[in-house]
């Protein structure tokens, strides 16, 4: 009788096999892609400082005040300083253009495969897949890198500034500012993006 | 008539884009001459000089590496997220975790670098893991972003599957874990082939996410190919990246060679099937499926 009821205590603490299931992907991408989002937009608003990490913390907690310090110099700053707006149009500008060409170039090439035998079409969709792998080898990139498949040429140019304030100038509150403001310029798109493969993730449920 | 030339000349024309100057890159290792843009004759001397090079080809073996156990990683995450969105219908948070398993593909990279390095600066300081970033917080940011194509690769396979034959099984007494392991798994292999080799190929080409998170020591392939090019490009890295394409296509080749055996295989099983249940005379061969007497 204890035991049963020992069993049944146990059954309610160890998840069952659909929680763990569900579980598992679902940790992983709350640990390491959502949760560090929130870490980025709290040092969005703290300080530069010299210190080992290179910020303030917003909150301290000193005689029973807890006290919250917001920043906001940094999102200042970046409405200031014409560099920044002028790298954020910029990368706008390339991917509209780098989209507009891809479209260009892609869609004649696709109507042409699928207009092709079909024997040939397995061989042209390997032909035209396989360099996406390696596109990081030709040298002609220079001093850009060439963006991933999906949603990176917007990270090309403002991608090079944020990266410049982080490695360069270690200001780490302002390159989080710049994510912040790149992410909030980008969710619209990304919203609409993930609603659409949701959907089709989901299918006919 | 004249549409169709069109389309074939865009063909040739785009394919040309993308192969030109990989095979300039080829040619150009072979270059005798130090400076890339001048020619001086044939010579395999860089191939040669590779071998001592144990900078390059310690950052090869470390790419390679991180690639394998993103590949597996990411499949069984990736293949799990896509199990849970097309087969669990219900659960609290579902439109969140969609999102969560999709984002990834649309983020920009430098955010999820720049995120994941505060998020490992941060739990550094506060549980004191990772002590220094290396191959492993490289691995777990490939590891994020793969599985979200793996996930979308495996969950469009998972939905075309015949639900039907996991319910068969499961008539029949298969516990759940049972009919996923010898039913749904062998039906989704040749995706999770598909999407382990996208990982892979993914994982050894990333520049940014690797720059992010990784410490020193810790420098791979592509790192060491951009600040190499950035000096000037080196006619070694051009060897290395011949090497690269070559392994690359001959992976691509064979995977094509393979597929297209086992369909072949299949198709012949299914007629001599056909066949068979013909001369049994178990039922009426259908004249439209029958096949051409041979």
């Amino acid at each position: 009788m204890n035991m049963k009821k020992f069993k049944r205590r146990l059954h309610r603490i160890i998840p069952n096999g659909k929680q763990v299931v569900i579980g598992i992907p679902f940790l992983w991408l709350f640990l390491f892609f959502a949760l560090p989002f929130f870490i980025v937009l709290k040092i969005s608003f703290a300080e530069a400082d010299v210190a080992i990490p290179p910020y303030t913390e917003i909150y301290t907690f000193v005689e029973q005040k807890l006290q919250l310090v917001l920043n906001l110099g940094n999102y200042a700053m970046l409405g200031d300083d014409e560099l920044y707006i002028a790298a954020y149009l910029g990368s706008l500008k390339m991917a509209f253009f780098s989209t507009l060409l891809c479209l260009l170039i892609g869609y004649p090439m696709a109507y042409a495969i699928a207009s092709a035998r079909k024997e040939m079409q397995t061989v042209l969709v390997l032909l035209i897949m396989m360099p996406t792998c390696m596109l990081v080898f030709i040298p002609v990139v220079g001093e850009f890198v060439i963006p991933e498949l999906l949603g990176g040429p917007e990270t090309l140019m403002i991608g090079k500034v944020l990266w410049q304030e982080f490695f360069n100038n270690r200001d780490w509150p302002v390159a989080s500012a710049l994510a912040v403001v790149m992410l909030a310029i980008l969710i619209v798109p990304i919203i609409l993006f993930n609603r659409s493969q949701a959907k089709e993730m989901e299918g006919k449920i | 008539m004249k549409r169709f030339s069109f389309s074939s000349f865009m063909l040739v024309a785009g394919l040309l884009f993308i192969y030109l100057p990989m095979l300039i890159l080829v040619i150009y290792s072979f270059n005798e001459s130090k400076l890339v843009t001048v020619w001086g004759g044939w010579s395999i001397k860089w191939y040669v000089g590779l071998l001592d090079n144990t900078q390059l080809m310690g950052s090869v073996m470390r790419s390679l590496e991180i690639a394998c156990y993103t590949a597996i990683a990411a499949v069984a995450l990736g293949t799990l997220a896509a199990f849970v969105l097309t087969r669990i219908s219900n659960f609290k948070g579902r439109t969140l975790f969609g999102g969560l398993v999709t984002a990834p593909l649309v983020m920009p990279e430098v955010i999820t670098g720049l995120s994941l390095l505060l998020l490992f600066v941060a739990m550094a300081q506060m549980i004191g893991w990772p002590q220094e970033r290396g191959i492993v917080t490289i691995w777990i940011a490939h590891t994020t972003f793969c599985a979200a194509y793996v996930a979308v690769v495996v969950s469009a396979r998972l939905r075309e599957l015949d639900l039907s034959i996991e319910e068969a099984a499961m008539d029949l007494g298969a516990r759940p874990w049972k009919v996923f392991f010898l039913i749904t798994i062998p039906m989704i292999a040749p995706s999770l082939a598909a999407g382990g080799m996208m990982s892979f190929a993914l994982s050894l080409d990333d520049l940014v996410l690797a720059s992010f998170v990784s410490g020193p020591g810790s420098t791979t392939l592509p790192m060491e190919v951009f600040s190499a090019v950035r000096l000037g490009v080196k006619p070694e890295i051009n060897a290395v990246a011949s090497l690269i394409l070559l392994a690359v296509s001959l992976v691509t080749f064979l995977v094509w060679f393979f597929s297209r055996r086992a369909e072949e295989h299949r198709k012949k099983a299914i007629q001599q099937a056909i066949e068979e249940a013909a001369a049994d005379g178990w039922k009426q061969p259908d004249k439209r499926r029958a096949p051409a007497p041979v």
